[in-house]
């Protein structure tokens, strides 16, 4: 199958005939909504990590405070 | 909570910077692919996450082997920092990896070597969050990781060797020569110049992002041991 | 075994006095010990064997195994078997040392620790070398597939000592935690993943009677694995059970 590709590619009639074939004149493949998919994943889990190092940052310094609150008080 | 460091807030700004650069590179600079289009643009980041991810993990087994020889608790930090990040890069280049394979190999997912390999990865180090999990004791948590962390590493390569054995298609980007992987383009000077910042910005931010956790992994060794003082 | 040693203060002092055969002793009494203990109860061998014709039994039923797919199939449905049986091995072997005290009694003894490694290790091996002495015939006697080859021996036995070599290190850590009996698996799967490619490609290679050629690298691969797994087990067993 692969190979079946490659050989449409390299051969300049069938490229050709992709290229007129409707839809397709542009060029390149219509691969936007992936590229968009691509960049989502890309952005929002690293996005997701930093929200979730500042939130459990900010929870670790509360029960810091806190504690240090109680150790002062003890003794 | 110890001040944050000049340095650290200097290598955040960098850090920022240069995302919004490589950003800018991807969409700007770097030519539309004339094969497969736009979808060609996650390329640049995904290579650079998963490097990210080998580079968390290789950090980790170096970070384990320094732990046993040392004894020192603090290295253990910096191996869960970066495993922690090294599984969150690894789904980055994973997933959109697989993006990438549904329209140019017209499948969402296939058992090529590098995609194989990069997912076993991630089980090894969810399976090391795991075994920390199970342990109470923070001395043997650490020594228990640092083995993992090494056994995993050494593991990563053979992985990739024998699925490799299997035929796979891949392409092969760098220093191709490999007729026959699907998806395979030349880079021009464009491209590979985006590529190698790309590559630069992500292991900037790894950096940055392995200070920040090593940080809060502190906070959270004060914490613990507070409460083991105070008794709650 | 203490017949050589009057005093040993540690363990290095121990080894450094009779060296080879002392530590060999020590390997040989621990292996000795699992030995007798399993001659007795039988619990280990049985559970896994049992176990191993189970799975074989639903492979056969999960897969409709028809005669030309069984032929295909049969080196991969045999390693599952192995691995799967191997684990319950293996997690049983460390949790009756664990909880018996057994274990505490062994690094209370003035030996070197990686002794202690290498014994476990071997009866490990040795009990699942038997349950696949067992299982190899069963399969070939209710598939009609002749399995006995001695490439495919050659394969099952180094197959074996890096699953045995990996699974008894990660064994002694999985059972020192709270979640262990559901731990070892998750651990061990993915790093024997290599071995379990080469051991399945190899077998495979021999059973449809491929060119050496072609069966090599996978040969190769296996020893590679064993090789190195077994050096860095020893090294960083010490760690596993220091206190």
């Amino acid at each position: 199958m692969i190979s079946g590709i490659i050989f449409t590619l390299i051969n300049p009639l069938a490229m050709a005939a992709i290229f007129m074939a409707p839809g397709l004149q542009e060029g390149p493949a219509e691969t936007f909504n992936y590229m968009v998919a691509g960049f989502v994943v890309i952005f929002g889990a690293m996005g997701l990590y930093l929200v979730s190092l500042a939130t459990r940052n900010k929870n670790l310094s509360q029960d810091l405070e806190t504690l240090q609150k109680i150790d002062e008080r003890a003794g | 909570m110890e001040a944050k460091p000049k340095l650290l807030s200097i290598l955040d700004g960098v850090s920022v910077v240069m995302l919004l650069i490589a950003t800018g590179m991807v969409f700007f600079y770097a030519p539309v692919e004339a094969v497969m289009g736009l979808v060609q643009k996650v390329f640049y980041f995904h290579v650079a996450a998963g490097w990210v991810g080998m580079l968390s993990f290789l950090t980790a087994a170096i970070v384990g082997i320094i732990l046993l020889r040392t004894g020192d608790r603090k290295w253990d930090i910096v191996g869960l920092a970066s495993v922690e990040l090294g599984l969150v890069f690894s789904f980055i280049n994973v997933v959109t990896g697989s993006i990438w394979a549904r329209p140019i190999w017209n499948t969402w997912w296939t058992w090529d070597p590098r995609l194989t390999t990069a997912t076993i990865m991630i089980l090894i180090y969810a399976a090391y969050l795991m075994l920390r999990s199970g342990i109470e004791d923070p001395d043997r948590r650490a020594r228990f990781g640092a083995i993992y962390a090494i056994l995993g590493f050494l593991s990563v390569p053979l992985t990739f060797f024998s699925a490799r054995l299997f035929r796979g298609i891949h392409p092969v980007v760098i220093g191709s020569n490999q007729p026959g992987a699907e998806g395979q383009f030349d880079m021009t000077p464009l491209m590979l110049q985006t590529f190698f910042f790309s590559l630069i910005t992500f292991t900037v931010i790894f950096v940055d992002l392995l200070w920040h956790r090593v940080r809060l992994g502190r906070l959270q060794d004060r914490v613990e041991q507070l409460k083991l003082k105070l008794n709650v | 075994m203490g017949g050589e040693v009057k005093i040993a203060t540690s363990p290095s002092k121990a080894v450094i006095r009779k060296p080879t055969s002392f530590y060999l002793r020590t390997v040989w009494a621990i292996v000795w010990k699992d030995l007798a203990a399993e001659l007795r109860s039988r619990e280990l061998l049985t559970s896994m064997l049992v176990f191993a014709l189970l799975v074989i039994l639903i492979f056969n039923f999960a897969l409709e195994l028809d005669p030309r797919a069984r032929f295909n199939a049969a080196s991969g449905v045999l390693w599952v078997t192995f691995a799967f049986a191997g684990t319950l091995g293996l997690n049983r072997s460390m949790a009756m040392e664990k909880d018996r005290g057994c274990l505490d009694g062994l690094l209370l003894a003035p030996v070197d620790r990686s002794a202690i490694f290498f014994g476990k290790a071997l009866s490990n091996l040795f009990f699942m070398l038997i349950v696949e002495a067992i299982v190899l015939p069963i399969y070939s006697l209710l598939y009609n597939i002749n399995l006995f080859n001695p490439g495919l021996i050659a394969v099952v036995l180094l197959g074996s000592i890096g699953y045995v070599a990996v699974g008894t290190l990660l064994a002694s850590m999985a059972v020192q935690t709270r979640t262990r009996d559901v731990l070892l698996p998750i651990l061990l799967f993915p790093i024997v993943i290599p071995l379990f490619i080469a051991a399945v490609k190899a077998s495979a290679g021999f059973l449809q009677s491929l060119e050496m050629s072609e069966i090599w690298p996978w040969l190769n691969l296996l020893i590679v694995y064993d090789l190195i797994f077994l050096a860095v087990a020893f090294m960083v067993f010490d760690y596993v059970v220091e206190e």
